[in-house]
């Protein structure tokens, strides 16, 4: 079985022979290959970065991989904004395109293949698909809809026009959906096999429930209608407490929209989670980061990562991962420990 | 206008809903009628207080805690010059020099803890974002605590060379070290001789008061 035979049977809530691994590493493989982040991400260099996604899907045994070196700032500059690339660290916003709201009103193109460094970027997910699609499944990671506002936006700007100033609030939100849409397109075209919906800020660890329904499901139903047209599946990533019984609803409602995989991040129980949804999804989840990967110790990272296995792989229908995306500086030695810990552990008996 | 009493309990009200003309208005009012600002200070940090422990327990959400804290610094705006003529500003409960470390712009967490350790009754002197470890040690000379913020994993190592730095210039032993930020945890602060860890506001302000010698309230 191969990595993308075994990542796409559990993602269809199948029984593949073991459980599959998807690390979503972003930037990671930079450390593996010692590349400057400045020298990919800045002008991005394709090349490179191939070479780091490929080194990280090598060296973690991983079944899925996202098929660039992704950072929050790949729509920034086509606005407008201003990205800064520390030279090992990972990139991030210095200036957002719309701090100032009157600048919305200059967007004239989301068209990914005509903004900033997306061309790069595209060419990077063919490479990769084209050095590994047979074997791996390629993830294509879209911001999700609230998510991709509070970058372009700033967060705490959009947090404030949550409550102050509504409807710019949904146009920020509206325009970010038609970028993901673009973006599902363009990576479907580039040989993504799925997407997945990276929504750190969807989810009640940033917004409430009412704006949860409001903003992100319509947002999530039309990411999905456009991955649907491309024949790929959704997984979808928001931060909060989902498996509490008062946010428990906000997961039917994702799944509603047609969504085939849920990842569950910190605060959740993924025991739980897979008795409540298991039937109608796939879990995806694992290690907490900032409590058990970045700082380890080894010992507790194998620990937590069996915890997670017992509790969550059952017969199928399961994809283990870190709790969120990881980044360069999360020491390897923790994440061999968790992916030796899956390989070991996460066998599936033949005929069980 | 409502009696004082009431009024109190309407400016709560105004800056736990975000409501800054409310809570302005409500401020004039009662200075007007004579309240010290110190009283209007201290009904604006128990809303604080009590917006802080909703968050904590997931009632209410980071917008309604950004809007809170916003109409909170308009209030006081307002109300400063009044604190001052009372001479309640330099009967702090203490002095926070707080930032967000070098590489790291994410200001939220740390411009929500900045308006809880002033509603605590701290003075903070606020170093911003993409802070480098030499100006938070700078800033350690006039402060009680440093409160550093980290929202990368990436630019986390700062938080420690701030304590080496602070451990060279001799000023470890006289400046209590705070920590938070998402990708910050208990072991981590623990790991690089932080004195503690927030793992939110209403943590770090509980640390920051027990530290000055107070009760966590």
């Amino acid at each position: 079985m191969t990595g993308k035979q075994r990542f796409l049977t559990a993602l269809n809530g199948g029984r593949p022979d073991r459980v599959p691994i998807f690390l979503r590493d972003l930037t990671l493989g930079l450390d593996l290959c010692d590349l400057d982040t400045s020298q990919v991400s800045g002008g991005y260099d394709s090349v490179a970065a191939v070479q780091a996604v490929v080194a990280s899907q090598r060296r973690f045994h991983q079944d899925a991989v996202v098929g660039c070196i992704h950072d929050l700032g790949l729509d920034v500059e086509a606005f407008g904004g201003h990205v800064e690339f520390p030279r090992r660290g990972i990139p991030f916003v210095a200036r957002a395109p719309f701090a100032d709201a009157d600048r919305l009103r200059e967007v004239r193109s989301v068209d990914p293949a005509e903004n900033g460094r997306w061309p790069a970027v595209i060419e990077t997910y063919r490479l990769v698909k084209q050095q590994l699609g047979d074997d791996v499944a390629i993830a294509a990671n879209i911001e999700g809809p609230v998510t991709r506002a509070g970058v372009l936006r700033g967060l705490d700007k959009l947090a404030m026009d949550l409550m102050r100033r509504p409807a710019l609030a949904a146009e920020l939100v509206e325009l970010s959906t038609t970028i993901a849409e673009a973006h599902v397109r363009s990576l479907a075209g580039a040989g993504a096999d799925l997407v997945f919906v990276a929504a750190a800020s969807d989810g009640p660890a940033a917004i409430s429930p009412t704006h949860y329904a409001e903003l992100t499901i319509p947002g999530l139903r039309r990411i999905v209608a456009a991955a649907r047209d491309c024949d790929l599946p959704v997984v979808f990533h928001p931060h909060g407490p989902f498996t509490d019984p008062r946010f428990r609803e906000l997961v039917d409602m994702a799944l509603d929209c047609g969504i085939q995989g849920f990842q569950f991040g910190e605060g959740c129980d993924l025991s739980l989670a897979r008795e409540l949804w298991g039937d109608r999804a796939c879990i995806l989840g694992g290690p907490d980061v900032p409590e058990v990967l970045l700082p380890g110790p080894v010992e507790k990272v194998r620990r937590v990562t069996a915890d997670c296995l017992d509790r969550a792989m059952g017969t199928g229908g399961f994809v283990l991962m870190a709790s969120c995306s990881l980044h360069r500086n999360t020491p390897s030695a923790h994440i061999d420990a968790m992916v030796e810990t899956a390989l070991a552990r996460g066998q599936y008996t033949q005929g069980a | 206008m409502p009696d004082t009493q009431d009024a109190h309990s309407h400016l709560a009200q105004a800056i736990i809903t975000g409501d800054e003309a409310a809570g302005i208005a409500m401020s004039r009012e009662l200075l007007s009628a004579g309240e010290p600002a110190t009283d209007i200070v201290a009904t604006m940090a128990a809303a604080m207080t009590q917006l802080g422990a909703r968050f904590q327990r997931n009632e209410v959400f980071l917008p309604d805690i950004i809007v809170a804290a916003d109409a909170f610094e308009q209030v006081m705006a307002l109300v400063d010059p009044h604190l001052r003529a009372q001479g309640a500003v330099s009967a702090s409960r203490g002095r926070v020099a707080l930032g967000v470390v070098a590489g790291d712009i994410h200001d939220i967490g740390k411009s929500i803890v900045k308006i809880m350790l002033e509603a605590a009754g701290f003075a903070v002197l606020d170093l911003g974002n993409d802070v480098p470890a030499t100006r938070f040690v700078e800033a350690a000379g006039d402060a009680d605590i440093l409160g550093i913020s980290a929202l990368m994993s990436t630019t986390m190592p700062v938080m420690e060379e701030v304590v080496t730095l602070l451990e060279q210039a001799r000023l470890r032993e006289s400046t209590k070290v705070l920590v938070g930020g998402a990708p910050v945890s208990a072991d981590f602060a623990r790991a690089i001789g932080a004195d503690g860890y927030g793992a939110d506001a209403v943590e770090g302000v509980k640390l920051a008061r027990s530290w000055m010698g107070e009760g966590a309230q």
